[in-house]
């Protein structure tokens, strides 16, 4: 049971996590849970579909950005930054795409555009059977159908 | 790592589209062919397009993506001297050039000022052809829409008013119409006692002419000072008075109720360039030989909403003095305001000066310097590339490419 002013977040894997409601607003979709069903706020809210692991790493996220949100002088624009630099440089991509997963579902769109961004960047390099293979997408052209669109705009390549 | 990414399990669509938003134009060109759910959504959905678009402003920085052309604002002293048949192949090629070296700073200087800058819009650009010697009717005077992040670069049809242009005087801007989500270009041909205005639609691929022409209500006969500026469904353009030169009126046509006014500008200001900042439309001009005044533009919502139009209830609140300090440069000539709420501006030399008007500090632009040729003016713009497509779209097929 969490004290006043605190949220009890469950994993699918069935760990707890105790945090501060300012923290765990962060995402939307809590929010709007504790904000409609008062019973939420005081019982356990459970987080479907995110491991113990992948939830530590969210709240570790969120911790940092609320703790920024109320107090800018504690921590600058820049150190958010550095932290966020951090944050994703140290996630392996299976995390990555987990976390991705977990951020869209809990709606926390400072996290999800963070991610987003550090993928678009890990990709826009790639040719398009790289990427293919790393989104498991079928091509669904056919050979003169994908020849036509790759003699269309030659520069692109 | 960058190079050994391995599988990924599926990621569901919405994830996909939020990524791909955060990609460069020329990488989501080459990802068209990874699937048609792909293709559909870079080419053709303008959700996706316009967001793409917007990340891109939102990382703009600097002084890198800007568009500097320089341009005769008076095409009637610019004669094709050295070559009737401007090749706008050889254009297309320059511009897309440019948009290769991408994000390095991106310039675009045509020495001979044949080509002059219609607008500049999300990635769009229209320019204009003048070419007095070249033979026919429609090759003397031609407009072109360009996407250099696409590679796409055409001559727009000429449109019934084509054969009244006196061309020194017709005057275009290109525009986006929010409401039918169109990129436009409003042209405006001025007659002996009437203006005939019709107005280009990509998706059209044809000219609209107004329903009827328009009689300008000119206090007092003018000519054209600078090229026109769409704001809120208006064109705008300044004119110089014939009797009295160093008086100038504001003219305002609303596109859409096809009616025409005029504004009065900030009393005694000489020199005046129209241009935007932070949102609005604003005026900047010289109050006194050693300084400069920026006006920004207020319209009474009251008058507006009564179908005001022509003018009514504008005020003008004066936002900065410019330093002397920046006279110290003169002789200097305006080159335009840029989305990062810099002014810049060219001495005649060619060396470009910016005035920042956050930190209100002057800084040389090291290592831009312009065609040095004194005849010539410049115009700047913002420019972002975007998955805008300016071929319409049943052509889009046949004459996307351009080799």
């Amino acid at each position: 049971m969490a004290s006043k002013g605190n949220l009890t977040l469950k994993s699918c894997n069935g760990k707890e996590f105790i945090v501060e409601e300012k923290v765990a607003v962060m995402s939307t979709t809590i929010k709007n849970m504790v904000d409609v069903d008062d019973s939420f706020a005081q019982g356990v809210i459970p987080i479907i579909g995110v491991d113990g692991k992948i939830l530590a790493k969210l709240i570790e996220y969120c911790k940092e950005h609320a703790e920024a949100d109320e107090d800018e002088e504690v921590k600058s624009e820049e150190y958010l930054k550095k932290f966020d630099e951090k944050f994703v440089d140290e996630l392996n991509l299976n995390d990555l795409y987990d976390l991705l997963k977990a951020s869209n579902y809990l709606e926390i769109t400072k996290l999800l555009n963070l991610l987003c961004q550090k993928v678009a960047s890990m990709i826009k390099g790639k040719k398009p059977e790289e990427i293919r293979r790393i989104f498991n997408i079928k091509n669904d052209f056919t050979p003169e159908e994908e020849e036509e669109i790759n003699r269309q705009n030659p520069w692109a390549f | 790592m960058k190079s050994s990414i391995s599988s990924l399990p599926r990621i569901p669509d919405d994830i996909i589209i939020e990524i791909l938003t955060r990609l460069p134009v020329k990488s989501l060109v080459r990802f068209c062919c990874v699937s048609k759910f792909w293709q559909n959504l870079i080419t053709k959905n303008r959700v996706f397009i316009h967001s793409q678009l917007q990340n891109s402003v939102n990382n703009l920085s600097g002084f890198s993506n800007v568009l500097l052309l320089n341009s005769d604002e008076w095409p009637s002293h610019c004669t094709c001297h050295e070559n009737p048949d401007i090749q706008p192949q050889k254009l297309a090629e320059e511009v897309m050039r440019a948009s290769n070296n991408l994000p390095e700073v991106y310039r675009l200087i045509f020495r001979q000022g044949k080509f002059t800058l219609a607008g500049c819009c999300n990635g769009i650009i229209c320019l204009i052809k003048y070419c007095i010697n070249c033979p026919s009717r429609d090759e003397k005077f031609v407009v072109y829409l360009c996407n250099p992040a696409l590679h796409q670069f055409r001559a727009l049809p000429p449109g019934n008013f084509q054969a009244l242009s006196y061309i020194s005087r017709t005057s275009l801007c290109l525009f986006f119409d929010q409401v039918s989500d169109d990129y436009k270009v409003v042209r405006i041909t001025p007659g002996c006692n009437f203006w005939l205005v019709d107005i280009y639609s990509i998706s059209n691929n044809s000219w609209k002419p107004f329903s009827s022409e328009i009689v300008p209500p000119w206090s007092q006969p003018q000519y054209l000072w600078e090229r026109p500026v769409v704001y809120n469904g208006s064109a705008y353009w300044l004119g110089c008075c014939i009797e009295n030169w160093r008086s100038y009126i504001l003219n305002v046509l609303d596109l859409f109720q096809e009616r025409i006014g005029e504004i009065v500008i900030p009393d005694g200001v000489q020199h005046p360039h129209l241009d935007f900042f932070q949102g609005s439309l604003a005026i900047i001009g010289w109050i006194s030989t050693r300084k400069k005044g920026l006006w920004v533009m207020k319209e009474d919502s009251r008058t507006a909403a009564a179908g005001g139009g022509g003018g009514g209830g504008i005020t003008w609140t004066k936002q900065l003095v410019l330093p002397s300090a920046i006279t110290f440069y003169k002789p200097i000539r305006t080159v335009g305001v840029l989305f990062t709420e810099k002014y810049l501006m060219a001495s005649f030399e060619g060396t470009v000066i910016s005035y920042d008007f956050k930190n209100q500090k002057v800084e040389d632009q090291n290592g831009v310097i312009l065609d040095g040729s004194k005849r010539h003016e410049y115009v700047v713009a913002d420019y972002v590339p975007s998955l805008f497509s300016v071929i319409p779209p049943p052509l889009a097929e046949e004459e996307f490419s351009h080799t």
